[in-house]
């Protein structure tokens, strides 16, 4: 989807946190451009999600600002929500709806023009058509986070922020995750992904960012090709 | 492939486990431990109670006049309280069941080839024995509250009304057994479990009414006491005041229960080593979660543990039509949990019935007209109860906000819009109570229900703003001391306390309006801009709560701890 704006989508400028005496993301500077992929990776402790979720409004930097498209990220302001999706956390889903009914809320919510060809088409990239009456809690762990994925593509979007969205997936889930990720970049939208799978970056991110203790390093796309850093 | 047979002594394997974790010596510290306490609090709070039934139910006012229909009355009230009582352990079989084996032996113990059936029916028979000796005491209770009604009551009946509710006890723990180890019964339990509940509560309905009219036919009696299980637990109760003898009749009661117990109790220990190892997973799993939620005083918590042990298998067979504008999605979502969970309108027909009832029954008992300031406390509360009912979406919203995240509305927005879908189902059920009071009782008179109307969005706000509350912060239970308790009570209770200061002065002084020569007309404009009044402030506070659920945090997290990515 396109943002409709020239500059970069998201900005950070020394964007730190800390958490009392401990730097969970030294200062940072980085800019996110629509249908940009960039992937975050790291190992444990790194500062992966903190970024992700100074990214995605969730925490306020102790020093530094982050900006969504030229303005204050307010993860609770409509204008965030109407073009930022984030599948980022622990899983969480209604115990009393269905798989369908979960795409129809975001769907709906999002005014969809056809929100059943929408959920129809979400269901079918997440092999889910076969459990669309049943309840989040039955499906497997893989299922449940490709319902997650699937409720991405059921509302308008201009920037994906996506935490390890490989995990839990079988070898043909993330094949389709990642021709999906290179669709949505295609398209314009700017995707943040965090991972541990160099592979997963390797096949969908522009350039990377490896984050270690906090700090971060740039990678570009060959950078990455050649990179075998533990993660 | 070969697979080696194995001959391992279970007997052996348990008594070394017992020996290498102490457990035995643990096990008979706790047990002579808990004997201690329940000797304790039976000495301090046991017998002071019993007396004060004695001495409450033993005035000569209650034995000759009255004496002789409340008595007549608990054959059916007990036969619904064993109903019930038998409803409740299906039901706990369904999350807990009799056996619970803990985490660690769920991970060690059951993956070894052992006879199960030999590990497992130790804990049954304990948990039978707990169950029989509970049960044995609360027919000693009852049997006392029958010799203060009916001095001339007998030690026969004594000794059969104890073996009974001993009897139901262990019949109880063994139905739940069976349901424990057969999905296909926890399936049938999960439909059909609502069912012994309700009909014990019509029997308790049935006794109240025939208390206060006097009698019922005789057939009712005879066909709640040979129905089933819960009247032959309940037919001696009828002898009571008889000094010689129970009759043949209780004794054939008593033989029937005691057989269909035996034959209950044998199935549950054969059962016993069939049971699925997932049901045990899932059992030690909840029961954990549970207990820890208890320990914190968290029950939103433990039911959650409790949900989560429930996930709704199946199919849903049934959906809420989609909306035309996203205006309407949070409605939409509202209807579903309510379609979902039926449950909620029982509830919540039975609070706001209950309601109605106090009022209409303070108000047709008073001189002049208005209900003593007591009841009306309880009828608002039972109010609260009826909007909590039906707040559930809200809760869940609260207690995960990342779902309703990702909507493009600010989430305080949200919260507000659960708002409506309760309110008008609230209001239209407490028009059904109003017009079944009117119905019963005329005097009432069709004015009120304008008020019961208007009384339901305050309500509905109350129960929104502590729906929105969000899991108990473990900061609160840690770091408070000694004021822990009142703090953890205030959590739970601002939100009845907020209804109660809000409707309870719009109640009063709308039957004190209601009085004045100038009829009705002014009085609901008083209280509709009551309503309205107390119906905003409080949805402000709940969207500024709600809002408070998602702003992000600016300093560490929990208790200093580090959070890192």
């Amino acid at each position: 989807m396109e943002d409709g704006s020239d500059g970069p989508l998201l900005t950070l400028v020394g964007a730190t946190r800390e958490y009392g005496d401990v730097v969970a993301l030294a200062p940072l500077d980085l800019q996110v451009q629509p249908g940009e992929c960039l992937a975050v990776v790291g190992p444990n402790g790194s500062g992966k999600s903190t970024l992700l979720r100074l990214m995605a409004g969730r925490e306020i930097p102790t020093a530094g600002q982050v900006t969504f498209a030229g303005g204050r990220i307010d993860e609770n302001g409509p204008a965030v929500r109407e073009r930022m999706a984030v599948v980022a956390g622990p899983s969480a889903f209604y115990p009393d709806l269905t798989t369908r009914e979960h795409l129809e809320f975001v769907a709906l919510g999002h005014g969809l023009p056809d929100v059943e060809e929408a959920v129809d088409d979400a269901l079918a990239w997440a092999r889910l058509t076969e459990h669309v009456d049943k309840f989040p809690a039955v499906l497997s762990a893989g299922q449940q986070q490709s319902l997650r994925l699937a409720a991405v593509l059921v509302r308008p979007r201009s920037l994906v922020i996506l935490d390890e969205p490989e995990q839990h997936l079988d070898p043909a889930a993330r094949s389709r995750l990642a021709d999906l990720l290179r669709a949505e970049t295609d398209r314009g939208v700017a995707i943040v992904l965090a991972t541990h799978q160099i592979e997963v970056a390797r096949t969908a991110a522009d350039r990377a960012l490896v984050l270690r203790d906090g700090f971060a390093g740039a990678l570009s796309r060959d950078d990455l090709a050649s990179f075998d850093g533990d993660l | 492939m070969t697979v080696a047979t194995v001959d391992v002594s279970t007997t052996d394997v348990l008594a070394w486990l017992r020996r290498t974790r102490g457990q035995r010596r643990r096990k008979l510290g706790k047990v002579v431990y808990g004997v201690y306490l329940a000797a304790i609090i039976i000495a301090l709070y046991g017998y002071p109670v019993f007396d004060w039934v004695r001495r409450t139910l033993g005035g000569t006012e209650l034995r000759a006049d009255t004496g002789p229909v409340v008595v007549r009355s608990l054959l059916p009230a007990l036969a619904g309280l064993v109903l019930v009582a038998l409803g409740v352990f299906v039901r706990n079989a369904r999350w807990r069941g009799p056996v619970v084996l803990g985490a660690a032996d769920v991970g060690w113990l059951l993956p070894l080839p052992l006879d199960r059936g030999r590990v497992l029916r130790p804990r049954l028979f304990t948990t039978a024995a707990i169950t029989a000796i509970a049960g044995a005491l609360v027919g000693l209770l009852g049997a006392a509250v029958l010799h203060a009604l009916r001095p001339a009551t007998g030690i026969a009946l004594v000794v059969v009304l104890t073996a009974a509710c001993s009897l139901v006890g262990v019949l109880g723990v063994s139905v739940a057994l069976l349901v424990e180890a057969s999905p296909r019964l926890e399936r049938l339990s999960q439909r059909w479990s609502a069912v012994p509940l309700l009909l014990g509560a019509l029997l308790v309905v049935v006794a109240a009414v025939s208390a206060s009219t006097g009698g019922r036919p005789a057939w009712i009696d005879d066909a709640v006491t040979w129905s089933g299980p819960w009247g032959w637990a309940a037919y001696p109760i009828s002898t009571a005041g008889r000094a010689d003898a129970v009759g043949t009749g209780a004794l054939v009661a008593l033989g029937a229960l005691t057989l269909l117990t035996l034959l209950a109790a044998a199935a549950a220990a054969r059962a016993c080593g069939s049971i699925p190892t997932q049901s045990l997973r899932v059992r030690a799993r909840t029961a954990q979660g549970v207990g820890a939620a208890v320990f914190m005083g968290d029950a939103r918590q433990a039911r959650l543990s409790i949900r989560a042990s429930r996930a709704q298998a199946g199919r849903a067979r049934r959906r809420v039509r989609l909306p035309g504008s996203p205006q309407f999605v949070v409605m939409w979502r509202d209807l579903t949990g309510v379609l979902r969970g039926p449950g909620q309108l029982g509830w919540t027909a039975t609070f706001a019935f209950g309601s109605i009832g106090i009022i209409a029954a303070g108000a047709a008992a008073s001189t002049d007209g208005t209900p003593p300031i007591l009841l009306i406390v309880v009828a608002v509360l039972l109010g609260y109860g009826a909007a909590a009912s039906l707040v559930e979406t809200g809760r869940l919203d609260g207690d995960t906000p990342q779902i309703a995240s990702q909507l493009p509305m600010k989430f305080s927005g949200i919260a507000v819009r659960h708002a409506v879908v309760p309110s008008i189902l609230l209001a239209v059920i407490g028009c059904v109570g109003w017009a079944l009071g009117v119905a019963l009782e005329p005097g009432l008179g069709w004015s009120g229900m304008a008020v019961v109307v208007l009384c339901a969005p305050p309500l509905v706000a109350a129960a929104l703003f502590n729906a929105y509350k969000g899991r108990l912060p473990l900061e609160l239970v840690v770091s408070i001391g000694d004021a822990g308790v009142f703090i953890l009570a205030g959590w739970y209770i601002v939100g009845p306390v907020a209804a109660l200061a809000v409707l309870t002065p719009v109640i009063v002084q709308a039957f004190n309006a209601a009085k004045d020569a100038a009829g009705v007309g002014p009085m609901i404009a008083d209280v509709a801009v009551a309503a309205v009044a107390t119906t905003a402030a409080g949805l402000m506070a709940v969207a500024a709560r709600a809002g408070s659920r998602v702003a992000p945090p600016r300093e560490g997290g929990l208790l200093g701890l580090a959070k890192k990515g």
